[in-house]
């Protein structure tokens, strides 16, 4: 089975396309599921392990940090989508 | 248990069966095919072509993703099996009486394996979340509760080789006892990770041609398979009033330990004498009833010399014993499940099918070895299954009663 590939080390650049793209196929919805104001829990199903998974899948994707601090912060889809960019977009951390 | 006083009579009424001899999603027709192909020379054999969500056994890659191949093959096997069963609703109308007994030789090792890769090339904090609960054995089980809503128990037996076995008995013993009116139960195994294989290879367990041929001259080790089997099981009283069609009925069995070897099976087979000769008095059937025997039949040396041994004692040398891990490799903690549905395909078809590989039966093997198909008029069959830890289990099957 090997090493899952969701856990392969490939940073890439962000933008607001590519994090949907990635949180589409990772979660198996459609880009038009994710919304501003869709809740991770009740609209997209996101539990809490599922959350962490989630999480370190953008970590390695976009080289971010989303620790729990940060995560326990985010209840909407766009909340994940400020707190990704506001570190990948930013060379200095805010 | 069906002539057994204070005990509920317990019919297979739906059987399902994923193993490398047969194509993903397909039925118990092709798994007798599959029985009947020719001798393979694979010491590892998979699955060739799996695909639960093209099945609709899941719903999503991410469904998949979060479940071990093990927990996905018992998904599979038990979807197969309520199709099978014809039941409109799994779950009894108080789903409190709906059980789960499954066996598992190693559960989720393939998880945890590659979890360990992960731990030591990415760092602690790379470790999936999901980690525990798709490695532990009782996963399969907790899937099959989930996805049908039953409530009753739901437990997995960790016995080796004998899980399978054992797991059927335990369920069927949850029909008898009036404790439960639907029982999900079988066995699944996936183990065949990197690691496992070449423990296996390093203990001199595995064949070094890779063909399995039980009972033979030439035998040297098994074929390491991955599958699962799951059987519905109803008190047949109630699959009768809904007209389902039965399979067969188990009768009894029984489970004792060698208390010998961490591997190797007790001298002559005593061990495994004594388990078949309590699993016919719990059925309340004599040695002289019996009309075939499923064989463990590794293909090992010593197992099939001492089985051989044991049944000889108990039966005599005239009873047909047939081995299917010819065919499907040993699937481990699946290996009893998966043969007790090739003895219900044995009951439908009138037939035993050959053990496959087999060519020149060991003069020092005294029973009838099945090396042909040959007709066979359906009576009581034991299915032996004994596993590392010296744990041994026997099931006792019978055929459904005749239409009238």
């Amino acid at each position: 089975m090997g090493i899952p590939t969701s856990y392969a080390h490939g940073v890439a650049v962000y933008t607001a396309a590519a994090l949907r793209a990635l949180v589409a196929g990772h979660l198996d919805l459609t880009e038009a599921d994710l919304t501003q104001n869709a809740l991770l829990a009740e609209d997209l199903a996101v539990d809490s392990l599922g959350a962490i998974e989630l999480a370190m899948t953008l970590e390695d994707t976009f080289d971010v940090s989303l620790p729990d601090t940060v995560l326990s912060g985010v209840h909407t889809y766009g909340d994940l989508e400020r707190v990704v960019a506001a570190q990948a977009g930013s060379p200095a951390p805010r | 248990m069906s002539g057994t006083p204070g005990r509920r009579a317990v019919a297979v009424t739906g059987i399902g069966v994923v193993a490398p001899c047969l194509p993903c999603g397909a039925g118990m027709e092709a798994f007798w095919d599959g029985l009947h192909s020719p001798p393979a020379s694979d010491r590892v054999r998979r699955i060739a072509y799996w695909d639960p969500v093209g099945a609709g056994w899941l719903a999503s890659p991410k469904e998949a993703r979060r479940l071990d191949r093990f927990t996905q093959l018992t998904i599979g096997a038990a979807a197969l099996a309520v199709a099978d069963s014809g039941r409109s609703r799994v779950a009894p109308a108080d789903p409190y009486r709906g059980g789960v007994s499954l066996g598992t030789g190693i559960g989720g090792v393939g998880a945890l394996e590659d979890q360990v890769l992960v731990l030591d090339r990415r760092g602690a904090d790379r470790v999936s979340p999901f980690t525990v609960p798709m490695t532990m054995p009782n996963a399969g089980a907790a899937a099959l509760s989930m996805r049908y809503g039953l409530h009753g128990p739901s437990e997995t037996l960790a016995t080796a080789c004998a899980a399978g076995t054992h797991a059927v008995h335990a369920g069927a013993r949850m029909i008898a006892s009036g404790q439960c009116d639907l029982v999900l139960a079988g066995g699944s195994e996936s183990s065949l990770t990197p690691t496992t294989i070449a423990a296996f290879t390093t203990m001199t367990a595995l064949s070094k041609t890779g063909v399995s041929r039980p009972f033979d001259v030439e035998r040297d080790g098994f074929a390491a398979g991955e599958g699962a089997a799951v059987l519905v099981l109803e008190p047949l009283e109630a699959a009768l009033a809904r007209g389902a069609r039965v399979w067969m009925l188990v009768l009894g069995g029984a489970s004792t330990s060698d208390a010998h070897h961490i591997t190797a099976p007790s001298p002559q087979g005593t061990g495994a004498e004594a388990c078949m000769r309590l699993a016919l008095a719990d059925a309340g059937c004599h040695p002289a009833d019996v009309s075939h025997v499923n064989a463990h039949g590794t293909s090992t040396p010593l197992n099939d010399l001492a089985e051989s041994q044991a049944i000889t004692r108990l039966v005599g040398r005239a009873v047909p014993v047939t081995s299917i891990k010819g065919v499907t490799g040993h699937t481990l903690g699946a290996a009893g499940a998966l043969e007790a549905a090739a003895v219900a395909l044995s009951m439908a078809h009138r037939s035993l099918p050959p053990t496959v590989g087999t060519r020149e039966v060991d003069p020092a093997v005294e029973v009838d070895v099945v090396t042909v198909a040959r007709p066979w008029e359906p009576g009581v069959v034991l299915s032996n299954s004994f596993g590392f830890g010296g744990h041994n289990g026997c099931l006792v099957l019978g055929p459904p009663p005749a239409t009238p």
